[in-house]
């Protein structure tokens, strides 16, 4: 299998196999211009990820499945909308949200509006806008989780 | 820019395959009923510019701790447990049509 090179500004030089990018046929919503990504291990003891862009260096994602932090969350999405995924009936799908990260982890907010959907088994990406009105800002660690966010997140 | 003027059942065409049409006007609210292709994402402004100033913010997360140097390894979308989404409408499903009653005017994407 093809490996891929880039660079990228938190992670230095990577190099993966090119099975393991995700493609976004119609890129990130305000980031129509990437389309390709790989997902990476976030910090340890968290249920993050990284969606950081094999095109762009300066472009990364914190990613997480909501349900590890809003486990009623649905992301009710129009079947058009999944289109660039391809689904077809055997195919699995995943979600995840994108999360802000101002200065501190503790404030991250999920973007439960404008989820992540994913064709597992084709390696295909989309960001859909939910159906239903969903907040952009959800916190996604409570107040009472703020003093040990790593031990407490676990479970991703 | 064009500016046109549009009554009631009227429409326009763009670029042979998007059709916007004014199906009703009710004091300061117009019905728009758009056909267009399923691959052309047709957002509401405020809720698309939301999500996209979210996603500028996103973009350069600054408080999430690493190692410095150290290269996380290659991880995977999730479960794939097709769990968290519920998918509805569709191709023919009428994806733009409008339920009769919609007071806020919310319904396009229905």
């Amino acid at each position: 299998m093809p490996s891929v090179t880039f660079d990228t500004v938190r992670f230095g030089t990577i190099t993966v196999d090119e099975s393991e990018l995700i493609d976004f046929p119609r890129g990130l919503i305000g980031f129509e211009q990437l389309r390709r990504f790989v997902i990476l291990e976030g910090p340890e003891g968290t249920p993050l990820k990284w969606l950081q862009s094999q095109e762009e260096p300066t472009v990364a994602f914190v990613i997480a499945d909501p349900r590890t932090f809003a486990p009623a969350y649905v992301a009710k999405v129009n079947a058009d909308d999944l289109s660039p995924i391809e689904l077809t009936g055997t195919d699995t799908t995943a979600v995840a949200v994108i999360l802000s990260v101002p200065g501190d982890l503790s404030a991250a907010t999920a973007n439960l509006m404008g989820p992540l959907v994913f064709n597992v088994n084709k390696r295909l990406g989309a960001q859909v806008v939910v159906e239903d009105e969903q907040p952009v800002r959800h916190p996604v660690f409570s107040p009472l989780e703020h003093a040990d966010v790593d031990t407490e997140t676990q479970g991703g | 820019m064009l500016i046109l003027r549009r009554r009631a059942g009227e429409s326009i065409v763009i670029s042979g395959h998007i059709r916007v049409e004014v199906a009703e006007i009710a004091g300061n609210q117009v019905k728009l009923v758009i056909e267009a292709p399923k691959e052309v994402p047709v957002y509401r402004e405020e809720v698309w510019e939301q999500i996209r100033r979210e996603m500028i913010e996103a973009a350069a997360p600054s408080g999430v701790p690493g190692e410095e140097g150290v290269t996380p390894s290659v991880s995977s979308p999730g479960e794939g447990d097709g769990g968290g989404l519920e998918v509805a409408g569709g191709e023919e499903a009428g994806r733009r049509e409008p339920p009769p009653d919609d007071p806020e005017g919310r319904e396009e994407q229905a």
